[in-house]
């Protein structure tokens, strides 16, 4: 069974579809990226998924449950959670604060509890210190739990964010553009990273410009433009896609190759 | 609801309140209670037509900053004042006092801007509200220490001749105001669609990155825009304090907040919708009084902006938008 | 009380009553100060009609102890139910809304619940509201602010606090990371609206006397200065912030009557530079360029267009 279904999604706004009629699915423990020039409508399509826009057509099932329709938050409980292509830390808090924040559904003191800190709050709150500092070691950013936020270097705030993430415990993890702004040595790291996830028994769903690194993580591509699926495929089918070099590789294809 | 739905949602209540003062005038055995509430209704029109200058500011300058200029009643207030003082200390004329009432206002506005608004263009959201309610406050108490917490007598310098038309009285000062609030409502419909700034306002308000790539001057743009709102609040400010003969440094809050409730009625960041929604208000209020009683007529306009909140955030004009992420 | 009736008795042997009274009144502020700060602060949602909750706390205390047999902690228990249960009837349907139209909506509010009171027969109309015996004191008022700074210490390095902090910093981030924004909103909002009435209650057993205008929109603007001039986000501002705009007017009030007259004209101007020059409050840390250079450099940014990966704009989205 798919973990995520896709069907027949559209996102209309005013005139504009900006998602028309998309398709796709994706397997347990799978990389999938999804590719497309700017504004073919991409970060739409997480903006979907993640309850932050609802669809205008279409149905979404995750876990073999519809999730279309459903809040953000429901949506992040269920295990699907997301980064954003422009960085949105919380940056007036601490990196280690971030993080604990990214487990808010997995905790479970009420107002009462929070007030009155009794043994068994205190414990959930050191479990979620332990666990936000183990997430910080795993994306490379040990020790740094006292440090604010928007104090941190760019490629350490895209990290962080990717730490936050997984903090939410998802079975599905959403990257948008983690390699912007990236230098290469970082990407590398990155890549490294997103690797390390699958050993985690975590599913990727990426959105990235940077083609060595999806070529490089990939095990499906998904091409989207203008809002239509164009294209779908291992990465060598899409290298070779005749409508992704029109609307998307071509200029960089003829000019590498 | 549809386009006409502001309509007819008129019509039920004046039917409504036009039932409940027959029902009472045939207690007291006069009749006529239909003719009550058309006297009424004009009232309405008149404190609704002031009501849609003000919003008009309030939209224009949300449509380009995102933001609720709460000083807007004070300079609606400033305006005024001004206009007064021209007329009784400078002596002016009529209009010339108008006109250059709505210049200064104009020129507290885009200061107000400068001031409090632009060096937090970059800030939180939040950071913008409290300096709009702060400069709201010193304005509003600026005017208390200048001009004194009494009420100012502002008797109209042209003769008031009241008249009947089919059974309905009114007079020539309703009728100029009238007149004044449609002038300025066409003259910013083509400010808006046919010139230069107001194809840059428009641009700034859809973009504001993308209009300065385009060469468009963000700041200029900016001022210009609380400078036409700000005349146009000074426009209603004389015209009410002349309607109720009456000018405070206070005079600005109940007016502001309802612009402003007008402005989110019609849609807020729609043009058209703020005359709508001040015209609206002003009916829905006068009818309120009509059925309760006048010491309810301001939470009449709360209430309906929570309900309009609630149920139809964009307005009676607005189109529904997912926020963008 | 019996051991509060004898710390007040001690302290009235130490201090003159106006002293004594000028405490109490800090006292009543740092509360509505502290419980403001929760909402606007922590949660930065900016709240207009904290005075509203206020005089719904104060006028249900003193309609109890006027017309009822109920003793001074049944009346608070009260008034802070009161100011509980319309926190929630308030915030329920206004904080689905963006930050901008709370503002208006709990302004609104705040004013249809003086209307309310200057027209209701209970609560004696613009005649106001009589004959409240004397139950505050101020060891009494120490008790509440100690209480209320404990809970809202407690409460913001909490889940709940943390998930407030998100919404201040990114509604949207903080919705992806699975906090249900309206709820804690409401939280935030009602917790808020209870400390407010508990101050009311305070106030009425100390003034004996209510009257509608003691709760207009100038109040609850008295009370956003406090928590802006003392740090949003800053308890400990909080509470320097409302000691000082409380002895302030008091302190001006012989050397410079004119001043103290019109001191609104200073607190509009405050928010307006604090804002500016020192966001993080007065009291707060203080950047290291000088204001001018602040403030200029602040010019040169509204001119430029965003850059760089999160600009300054958050919250604008």
């Amino acid at each position: 069974m798919a973990l995520l279904e896709v069907r027949g999604l559209t996102m209309q706004f005013g005139g504009l579809r900006a998602v028309d009629d998309v398709d796709f699915h994706l397997d347990e423990g799978e990389i999938v990226s999804l590719i497309g020039p700017n504004g073919a409508g991409k970060t739409t399509v997480f903006n979907v998924l993640t309850g932050m826009y609802r669809a205008t057509a279409g149905t979404v099932t995750f876990c073999g449950r519809p999730i279309d329709g459903l809040r953000a938050h429901e949506i992040t409980a269920l295990g699907l959670a997301r980064t954003f292509q422009n960085i949105r830390l919380f940056g007036e808090m601490t990196v280690g604060d971030n993080v604990v924040v990214g487990a808010h559904t997995r905790l479970k003191s009420g107002l009462l509890a929070s007030i009155l800190k009794g043994p068994a709050t205190r414990r959930e709150e050191r479990a979620a210190r332990e666990r936000a500092a183990e997430l910080l070691e795993f994306v490379g950013l040990k020790g740094m739990e006292r440090a604010r936020a928007r104090n941190l270097p760019y490629g350490a705030q895209r990290r962080l964010e990717i730490a936050r993430a997984l903090a939410a415990e998802p079975k599905l993890l959403l990257l948008d553009e983690p390699a912007a702004g990236m230098n290469a040595s970082e990407t590398e790291e990155l890549l490294a990273l997103i690797r390390r996830l699958k050993e985690r028994n975590i599913t990727v769903l990426l959105i990235e410009h940077d083609m060595r690194l999806v070529m490089g993580i990939s095990e499906r591509i998904v091409v989207l433009d203008h809002g239509r699926k164009i294209a779908e495929g291992t990465p060598d089918e899409v290298r070779r896609h005749e409508a992704v070099i029109a609307a998307y590789l071509g200029a960089s294809a003829r000019a590498g190759h | 609801m549809g386009r006409a739905a502001p309509l007819s949602f008129v019509c039920a209540v004046a039917h409504l309140a036009g039932a409940y003062f027959s029902s009472r005038n045939r207690l007291r055995g006069q009749g006529g209670g239909g003719r009550l509430i058309w006297q009424q209704l004009i009232n309405g029109l008149v404190t609704g037509s002031t009501y849609a200058l003000i919003a008009l500011g309030y939209t224009m300058v949300y449509g380009v900053l995102q933001l609720i200029n709460f000083a807007h009643g004070e300079i609606y207030m400033a305006g005024a004042f001004a206009g007064l003082l021209l007329v009784t200390a400078a002596e002016l004329p009529f209009l010339a006092a108008l006109v250059l009432a709505m210049v200064i206002a104009a020129c507290v506005g885009v200061v107000v801007e400068f001031v409090a608004y632009r060096p937090l263009r970059r800030s939180s959201r939040l950071a913008v509200l409290i300096s709009a309610i702060g400069m709201s406050i010193f304005l509003q108490n600026l005017g208390l220490w200048i001009f004194g917490p009494s009420t100012r007598s502002f008797l109209p310098p042209f003769p008031v001749v009241s008249f009947e038309i089919g059974g309905l009285r009114t007079n020539t000062l309703h009728l100029l105001t009238l007149a004044v609030a449609l002038a300025m409502m066409v003259g910013l419909q083509f400010l808006v669609a046919r010139t230069k700034m107001g194809k840059a306002m428009r641009a700034v308000a859809q973009d504001r990155e993308a209009a300065a790539l385009m060469g468009i001057s963000v700041n200029r743009t900016i001022a210009f825009t609380f400078a036409i709102g700000s005349a146009l609040a000074a426009a209603a400010g004389v015209m009410v304090g002349m309607l109720f003969n009456a000018v405070t440094p206070t005079m600005g809050i109940m007016p502001g907040l309802k612009g402003f409730v007008a402005a989110v009625l019609g849609g807020i960041g729609h043009i058209p919708g703020a005359m709508l929604g001040g015209l609206v208000l002003g009916m829905i209020e006068v009818l309120g009084v009509a059925l309760l009683s006048s010491q309810w007529r301001d939470a009449i306009a709360f209430a309906i902006l929570i309900l309009v909140l609630l149920y139809r955030p964009s307005g009676l004009l607005g189109k529904p938008a997912p926020e963008k992420v | 009380m019996g051991m509060l009736d004898a710390a007040d008795a001690a302290i009235r042997s130490l201090i003159n009553p106006y002293y004594y009274g000028i405490l109490v009144t800090i006292g009543i502020n740092i509360v509505l100060a502290l419980s403001l700060n929760l909402v606007t602060g922590f949660t930065g949602q900016l709240h207009l009609g904290h005075a509203a909750f206020m005089a719904i706390g104060a006028y249900t205390a003193g309609v109890l102890a006027t017309r009822t047999e109920a003793g001074f902690w049944v009346a608070v228990a009260s008034a802070a139910a009161a100011a509980t249960l319309f926190g929630i009837i308030v915030g329920l349907p206004t904080l689905r809304l963006r930050g901008d139209y709370l503002a208006i909506a709990t302004l609104g509010f705040g004013e249809i619940v003086r209307i309310a009171l200057l027209n209701l027969d209970i609560t004696g109309g613009p005649f106001g509201l009589r004959g409240i015996p004397r139950e505050t004191n101020l060891p009494l008022v120490i008790l509440v602010v100690a209480v209320t700074y404990l809970v809202l210490a407690s409460l913001v390095h909490s889940r709940i606090g943390r998930a407030l902090i998100a919404i201040r910093e990114d509604e949207v981030a903080a919705a992806a990371m699975g906090i249900e924004t309206t709820r804690m909103k409401v939280t935030a909002f009602t917790v808020a609206a209870a400390f407010a009435g508990i101050a009311g209650a305070l106030f009425a057993f100390w003034f004996r006397y209510l009257n509608p205008s003691s709760f207009g929109f100038a109040v609850s603007i008295e009370m956003l200065a406090m928590v802006v001039l003392g740090g949003l986000g800053n308890l400990l501002g909080a509470v320097l912030g409302a000691a000082i705009m409380t002895m302030l007017p008091e302190a001006l009030r012989t050397a410079a009557p004119a001043v103290a007259e019109h001191r609104m004209v200073l607190y509009g101007a405050l928010l307006v530079v604090v804002m500016i020059l020192r966001p993080n409050g007065l009291l707060g840390t203080s950047s290291e360029h000088g204001w001018l250079e602040v403030w200029l450099r602040r010019y040169r940014a509204a001119g430029r267009p965003a850059n760089g990966p999160r600009g300054e704009r958050h919250g604008a989205a």
